[in-house]
């Protein structure tokens, strides 16, 4: 059978509201096998983890350096961004992941149809306030992420299969602070 | 012990980053495909009308972690030379709650986001758009708040080093761990799929 | 019982594969203990004779005044004798906390003591326990003392200039290392009778520092 026919085979249908009909997602569990086999090829071929949160990072580090160098000089944390000069910030193992993942989902998303430019929000939700909430929840995450020196792909995924204490304690926070506001926001997403 | 690959010289720099592109592609595919591409669904999990951030991660943890487990114990792979963080519990018992928050109303963190962008997804722009303008704020702020980031620091530690316990019980107990909480995910799920309908 | 396996639902059948993977690591317990290993035995001897695992004490004087900081210097001797006089660059590490150490296995890694015993013995624990690149330093401590810090070059007067080089390159790395050539021209015996004590190395500075790992955070 096609690609097509092949991944339709081996979905379930999420019962839900007509709107969050999720289009033929494949199984979590499949998806976390899948997942974890990747996770695993990375370990034992780089001896490290998957990241996301640190190309951001570097974007902004080598934006503010433009625009702002007084800042840079002198800060650690945009230093470490920045490396020593030497060769382009950018040149490094995470820009080309990040790459191959839009690459990667937009593929995905093409074979099951699911690329539109659209914007997500829940039943009850104005595009004016979902894209103000985006902003706002992305700065937490940005600064949240940066506080805890990583992000889900990171610290969590990383850090959970190492059993690295800082990963497993910063996964629990998460968890915890998405469902402690969760009630908050229930009007975008319900 | 031969892996990781990397780490004992069997290919250069460049061939890593041609790596990471590929192993990049399948993370993506996955994500996408496993509906990480669509910030309602990756919401879902927190009112619990679709747990799958949850069953995804944990899967995907359990699974690496088991690989790895028994990838060392038959000497193939050398643990000591897999980077991970270390541990400072303060700043990250924050910082994952600032991003949990982060993560509930904005509706991605920052692997999904790039998937959410790849299909599509302007809110996801959006998204990180602020989550640039944190690490910017995170940025400025860094001289002042550099003692909190570098406190309560553990090192390299991992759960069975901090509880005296053997590796394989900690496995162990990972997995149960794991199965009770899709057990109950699963249960949920329902839970809250019944109460839709019988509204 | 296969019977009842195969009857579950696949995500029961994964779950129970799960458990019985979870029992068998609770048995191995450590997978990565160091104090037992597998050795094999014949790539060990077959190794053994190689010149790839000695570094001649010339080598690694040139290594140090390059500043090529690519390899760890191992110590094998006591932390008083460390302390009294070191090769510069050393690390001090002693035979039994080798296994804990913080060497890694993929380093570059060139061990001494006071002689090549001890050096050896240290050679087969490290590369029984799977360390990939492991070498000695030939003839160790009292090579590094009568070949580089004070070395002995019998040229006279008439020496060609080829002689003369090495008399002027062998003065240069002596003085380096905070020694002097021995111009005495003596009997071997005399000239170890001279050999003053060595004191520890003040006034050799180090070119660079060891390169910072790849950031490899996320």
């Amino acid at each position: 059978m096609s690609i097509k026919e092949w991944f339709h085979h081996h979905d379930h249908d999420n019962v839900q509201d007509g709107e969050l009909t999720p289009k033929h997602y494949t199984n979590p569990y499949l998806i976390g096998l899948l997942l974890g086999i990747v996770l695993l090829a990375t370990f034992v071929i780089m001896g490290r983890g998957m990241g996301a949160s640190g190309v951001l990072s570097t974007v902004v580090s080598v934006g503010v350096e433009k625009v702002l160098p007084a800042s840079v000089e002198g800060n650690a944390f945009y230093q470490g961004y920045l490396g020593d000069g030497e060769s382009n910030p950018f040149k490094n193992w995470l820009s080309f992941e990040i790459i191959g993942m839009i690459i990667g989902g937009f593929v995905s998303g093409a074979i099951s149809g699911r690329n539109k430019i659209t914007i997500e929000k829940g039943p009850r939700a104005t595009n004016k306030m979902r894209l103000t909430l985006a902003f706002i929840g992305g700065s937490l995450m940005g600064f949240g992420a940066k506080m805890a020196r990583g992000c889900t792909s990171g610290q969590a995924l990383t850090g959970g299969t190492m059993l690295s204490v800082g990963g497993w304690v910063f996964m629990l926070a998460v968890f915890a602070g998405a469902y402690a506001f969760a009630y908050f926001v229930r009007r975008q997403w319900t | 012990m031969t892996a990781p690959f990397y780490k004992f010289g069997l290919f250069n720099d460049e061939v890593s980053f041609i790596i990471a592109f590929v192993l990049g592609l399948a993370f993506g595919f996955v994500f996408e495909r496993g509906g990480f591409g669509s910030g309602r669904m990756l919401a879902a999990q927190f009112y619990f009308t679709d747990m799958r951030v949850f069953k995804v991660m944990f899967t995907a943890i359990v699974v690496a972690m088991i690989g790895l487990f028994y990838l060392s114990w038959i000497g193939f792979i050398d643990l000591s030379l897999i980077y991970f963080g270390d541990t400072f519990i303060m700043p990250q018992i924050v910082g994952g709650l600032i991003l949990g928050v982060g993560f509930v109303i904005g509706g991605y963190c920052p692997g999904t986001s790039t998937v959410a962008i790849a299909t599509g997804r302007l809110d996801a722009i959006v998204y990180l758009l602020g989550g640039a303008f944190g690490i910017f704020v995170f940025g400025e702020v860094f001289p002042y708040i550099s003692d909190f980031f570098y406190s309560t620091p553990m090192g390299r530690i991992t759960l069975p080093e901090l509880f005296g316990i053997d590796y394989g019980i900690i496995v162990f107990a990972v997995i149960l761990l794991a199965i009770a909480g899709f057990t109950a995910a699963d249960w949920g799920e329902k839970f809250m799929a019944s109460k839709k309908e019988g509204k | 019982m296969l019977k009842i396996y195969a009857a579950l639902p696949p995500r029961k059948q994964i779950g129970i594969i799960a458990i019985i993977l979870g029992i068998v690591a609770v048995f191995i317990g450590n997978p990565q203990d160091n104090t037992t290993t597998t050795v094999n035995i014949k790539e060990l001897s077959m190794t053994a004779g190689d010149n790839v695992n000695s570094v001649s004490v010339q080598e690694l004087s040139n290594w140090i005044i390059q500043g090529k900081m690519d390899y760890r210097l191992v110590d094998l001797r006591t932390e008083a004798d460390y302390d009294e006089y070191n090769i510069p660059s050393s690390e001090c590490v002693s035979m039994s906390s080798l296994t804990k150490s913080e060497l890694m296995r993929n380093e570059k890694i060139i061990l001494y003591a006071d002689d090549d015993i001890v050096a050896s013995q240290a050679w087969f624990i490290l590369k029984a326990d799977g360390y990939h690149s492991v070498s000695i330093l030939k003839k160790g401590m009292e090579a590094w003392k009568n070949e580089v810090v004070f070395p002995s070059c019998n040229c006279g007067e008439h020496s060609t200039a080829e002689l003369k080089q090495l008399h002027d390159k062998k003065a240069e790395v002596a003085k380096f290392f905070g020694g002097a050539l021995q111009t005495d021209g003596g009997t071997e015996s005399s000239v170890k009778k001279n050999l003053p004590k060595l004191k520890a190395p003040k006034k050799v500075v180090l070119k660079t520092n060891r390169k910072k790992p790849a950031r490899e955070g996320c």
